[in-house]
């Protein structure tokens, strides 16, 4: 053992430390010099983006969303975000998510790059290295309508309304049939009502951005129908008649019910469960939910902030559309033509912001004109009237006519007497209109999807054997 | 919580992480009780290089050799060295060798597929390994690195000058026997630390809250360090810690991070530094806990710093 | 000191014992993984055997002095080593009669869900490649773990609306929950032993969730909607009957 000696050396105190310790020394000195080089060099991966939407098309109402891997600091994404083509919107940060909301319409067929500057920070203090930047393009709105009408059995369809040879494409796939549905305000969602067995109908939601359907909610023992979104798509209301399965007593009236979209749990509108309702319309600001209550006759207006509601009494049992810029409502009123004995239907304004809800009548009692539809444009000035001229033949179409609040006048847009048309649904930059058309002159002729252009005056053929069109943004 | 469930939950754990671990340890000192019987020192030095750097790799690459975890794999290094290897070779071997073997390859592989984590966790390891064996290569005294009693038996007893007699060989017969006695030994010396780093590792899931380790997750440095005390304090077989990494993984925990807590976790924690106390001595495992933790550490920050995956 | 000795021993054989009951018994599936069950039951066999080897060697070997390196002149003819046939010293035996105390004396219990309050629970797993195995099962043959695996490889949760479901597991709850009509149906998923015990769980709503005592064990049988839960969209499990069950003889599952 050549090294005995050299270990009793090592035990005087001048060499207590050996190679190993000093060894160990100079590793660890250097171990920890970089470990503080890599600290001070600080970091170089960052936060890092998971998921972003809209990508590929998307709706001219597409909220941009981007989720990162942890929680953002809100202060720091101030003027991150940018679109080009520029454009206006509100962005906002909640956890891991950055949203942006677009102030107006996106333009339609452009194609805009979203860019996310570096130096966005999250809570911890990692901060985003790299600009992140995508590209979507916006699609044209699309009309949503159900088919075929000769069918007991339903479905949802959409078209692209301005490429003339687009093929409609099935949405839902419904066994027993949609009966009613409702589109979100920034086109994401699709609420719809389906039949079940024994009469039953449920709630489903069709999510356009990942082309999925879920049940919203399931109603074993009722038929939820006529599902009206919140515009701000975290509510649905609908309408919930009872077939009290158990008694017997055979279908009960229906009321109305809200369901949260994010927890799916259901509640009725009113405690009272004798309150009845129908035709569920929400206000533009959501703040607002008209319903008709037959036993009191007249429009419930509830209103959410103040928990408290409002009755504008009317028997007719329509409850009309909210203008977008939520100042009015319209409901119809029947008259007896004076020193006729025709009975003809007019509509009637609500002022909501007015104190006592001062009604206006679109037209003058005398107006002989049999007025069945009405639909806002998107100004709150103009509205589409669909009625039928006072011609006294049995078979006289409904046609379709511009109304302006402020001028009083009244253009025909599309008259043809052998056709009737009806369910006019407004493009959301209101420059077309999707309608339902009826031949009433061709025998077995089903209803039909017409398209209506209010700037150039076109008129075309959309989608045969369909009804009930909406726009989907 | 009661008292009574709480001792429950620490008996099912404590049992639970026993009866896993104690198959690991029998097999370690069944094959320590087999080295001792029949591997001759001439053995190890014929299978290991001649050159100190090339045997310290070696010594790392032992593992697959003696496929055992952190819990058998002490009182093998402490046969090898009464067979005479190299402290510095026996430290890279024993510090990879929880690591290095076929067993912790397969569950690697099922935890995290082959991928980054798998290849930085076998890559980092070796690196370590070697580095931390060419240090204790300054210092190639044995007695000065070993505990006394892992140096008595090396000695044979009579100190450390007298020649050791070339040992005629045992019958099979005798031999297991004699390995059976030295198991038997082994599993007692051994059996110790691993119940009572069992009852810290049981105590500390059950008395303690994980739940201020896991807000530390986001943070890329802190992270690391609380993936280093996590698997210190833990004491999970190196053989089935990748898939409770894979647990940390869910809690947020980034892959520099996890790369921490599975290379140094097999290295150094609890259960292994009390047995290393029975191997070497005080300051030698004092450099045997820091060197890897510094390292791992490192590895650890810099690749959550500067590593996209 | 031949008391030691024999003590020693006897340990050894109560210890391989206690681990060959357990496995015997079942119990052993609320300690470890079972396809470490083998392990077991070899280290059982083994402990066994040093066991009786130790006690051979005692009976066959003259009383001797502790001092006697040299060592037994029989069976260790050529033993180089002090250490080796001197038995442990008492507070080492005591150390390790702690297991078999535990083992024997205390009731054997799986973790249930009071083991959960200092880990959490998941809902969703990282485990690589064997998502796609949870597809090729059946929607109602699937277990709670099938399920969370499921769930975290699929592309988008909303595609589990509408699948039926049967579980069992126990019942859990925390701050998160509607006590009234919401629980988890949970299970620990064990790799390795229960150290790496970690709890996952489906979310149900049920009518009957107020009248459910935590930690017993229950049968979900109903169907999945995706919903919003805690600011994340999770598949839901909406109960059609959720009825008491025995505890499984396996309360663990095996990743």
């Amino acid at each position: 053992m050549a090294e005995k000696p050299l270990s009793n050396v090592s035990l005087l105190p001048t060499q207590r430390f050996d190679r190993l310790d000093m060894g160990v020394a100079v590793a660890v000195a250097a171990l920890i010099l970089a470990i503080a080089l890599v600290l001070l060099s600080g970091d170089r991966v960052g936060i890092s983006v998971r998921r972003f939407v809209p990508q590929g098309l998307a709706s001219s109402q597409s909220v941009v969303q981007i989720t990162f891997d942890e929680a953002l600091d809100p202060e720091s994404v101030a003027d991150k975000l940018s679109l080009s083509p520029a454009a206006e919107g509100e962005i906002s940060v909640t956890g891991n998510q950055l949203q942006w909301q677009p102030a107006q319409a996106l333009q339609q067929g452009q194609t805009y790059t979203v860019r996310l500057a570096e130096g966005v920070r999250a809570h911890n203090g990692r901060l985003l290295l790299e600009a992140h930047e995508w590209e979507f393009r916006v699609r044209a709105p699309q009309v949503v309508f159900m088919a075929p009408v000769d069918n007991p059995i339903q479905n949802l369809f959409m078209v692209d309304p301005n490429q003339p040879d687009a093929q409609p494409q099935q949405i839902t796939f419904s066994e027993f049939g949609v009966l009613s549905y409702d589109i979100t305000p920034d086109g994401s969602r699709i609420v719809y009502s389906e039949l079940g067995d024994q009469r039953t109908a449920h709630l489903r939601l069709y999510d356009l951005r990942a082309n999925s359907t879920l049940t919203l909610l399931e109603c074993p023992t009722a038929a939820c129908t006529t599902p009206a979104w919140r515009p701000d798509g975290g509510v649905v209301a609908f309408e919930r008649s009872d077939l009290n399965l158990d008694t017997g007593a055979g279908p009960g009236a229906p009321r109305i019910w809200l369901v949260d979209t994010t927890t799916g749990i259901p509640r009725p509108l009113f405690a009272d469960s004798q309150r009845l309702g129908y035709s569920p319309r929400w206000s533009p600001d959501g703040r607002f939910l008209a319903s008709y209550d037959a036993n009191v006759g007249g429009i419930v207006l509830f209103d959410f902030a103040a928990n408290a509601e409002r009755l504008i009494r009317t028997p007719q049992g329509e409850v009309g559309q909210f203008s977008a810029d939520g100042r009015w409502l319209f409901f119809p009123k029947i008259i007896q033509l004076a020193g006729t004995t025709r009975y003809v239907a007019h509509f009637v304004l609500v002022d909501l912001e007015s104190e006592l809800m001062v009604q206006r009548d679109l037209v003058p009692e005398s107006d002989p004109n049999n007025d069945v539809e009405l639909a806002w444009l998107p100004d709150s000035r103009r509205l589409i009237i669909t009625r039928r001229p006072p011609t006294i033949t049995t078979m006289q179409g409904a046609q379709l006519h511009l109304i302006d609040l402020e001028t009083n006048e009244t253009t025909p847009l599309v008259t043809d007497g052998d056709y009737s048309s009806g369910q006019v649904a407004v493009s959301p930059n209101g420059e077309q209109l999707a309608f339902q058309r009826f031949a009433l002159a061709k025998p077995g002729a089903r209803a039909e999807i017409w398209l209506y252009d209010l700037t150039t005056g076109d008129l075309r053929l959309l989608a045969n054997n369909a009804t009930l069109p909406r726009w989907l943004p | 919580m009661e008292f009574s469930t709480q001792l429950s939950l620490f008996s099912t754990r404590f049992l639970g992480i026993f009866i896993e671990a104690v198959s690991f340890l029998l097999l370690g000192t069944i094959v320590s009780g087999l080295i001792e019987v029949f591997v001759r020192k001439e053995d190890i030095a014929r299978l290991l290089p001649r050159n100190p750097f090339a045997a310290i790799v070696a010594g790392s690459f032992l593992g697959f050799l003696f496929p055992v975890c952190e819990c058998g794999v002490v009182p093998v290094t402490r046969k090898l060295y009464q067979k005479g290897l190299p402290v510095a070779v026996g430290v890279a071997f024993l510090l990879a060798a929880p690591v290095m073997n076929p067993i912790v390859f397969a569950s690697t592989y099922a935890a995290f597929g082959f991928g980054p984590i798998l290849i930085g966790r076998f890559v980092i390891t070796c690196i370590m390994a070697v580095a931390i064996g060419l240090i204790f290569s300054l210092q190639r005294n044995p007695i000065k690195m070993l505990h006394p009693r892992a140096l008595m038996a090396m000695a044979g007893g009579s100190g450390a000058a007298a020649p050791q007699p070339s040992a005629p060989r045992l019958s099979v017969g005798q031999g297991i026997v004699r390995a059976a006695r030295v198991a038997t030994d082994e599993f007692f010396d051994m059996g110790r630390y691993l119940v009572m780093g069992t009852a810290l590792a049981a105590g500390m899931q059950t008395f303690l809250s994980q739940e201020q380790i896991r807000a530390l997750a986001s943070d890329p440095s802190m992270s690391a360090v609380a993936m280093a005390i996590m698997a210190f304090v833990l004491s999970i077989c190196s053989t089935t810690d990748a898939i409770l990494a894979l647990s940390f993984a869910n809690f947020g925990f980034p892959s520099g991070s996890l790369l921490t807590f599975l290379t140094f976790g097999p290295m150094v924690d609890i259960k292994a530094t009390l047995m290393y106390l029975s191997v070497f001595k005080r300051r030698v495992v004092f450099y045997m806990v820091i060197l890897p933790l510094l390292m791992s550490l490192l590895f650890g920050i810099f690749i959550n710093l500067n590593v996209r995956f | 000191m031949r008391t030691r000795q024999w003590f020693q021993a006897a340990l050894m054989l109560l210890l391989g014992l206690y681990l060959l009951e357990t496995l015997l018994t079942g119990e052993i599936a609320y300690y470890i993984n079972e396809r470490f069950n083998w392990l077991a039951g070899v280290a059982g066999f083994t402990l066994i055997a040093l066991g009786v080897i130790n006690v051979i060697a005692l009976l066959s070997e003259p009383e001797q002095g502790k001092e006697a390196p040299k060592g037994a002149p029989n069976l260790l003819p050529n033993a180089p080593s002090v250490a080796h046939g001197v038995s442990a010293r008492w507070y080492v035996l005591a150390i390790l009669s702690v297991p078999l105390i535990f083992g024997v004396f205390l009731p054997a219990q799986p973790l249930g869900a009071a083991a959960i309050n200092n880990s959490g629970v998941a809902f969703s797993l990282n485990v690589s490649g064997a998502g796609d195995q949870a597809f090729s099962i059946t929607p109602t043959q699937r277990n709670v773990l099938d399920w969370v695996r499921a769930f975290s490889a699929a592309t988008s949760v909303d595609e589990f609306g509408g699948q039926p479901a049967d579980l069992i597991g126990f019942v859990y709850r925390d701050v998160r929950f509607e006590d009234d009509t919401e629980f988890m149906v949970t299970r620990f998923t064990v790799s390795c032993c229960v150290a790496d015990a970690v709890a996952i769980g489906v979310i149900v709503r049920s009518e009957q969730a107020a009248s459910l005592t935590p930690d017993s064990w229950v049968r979900v049988q109903g169907k999945f909607e995706v919903r919003d839960f805690a600011g994340q969209r999770t598949p839901i499990l909406i109960a059609e009957s959720v009825e008491p069950t025995a505890m499984p003889e396996r309360p663990y599952l095996f990743p």
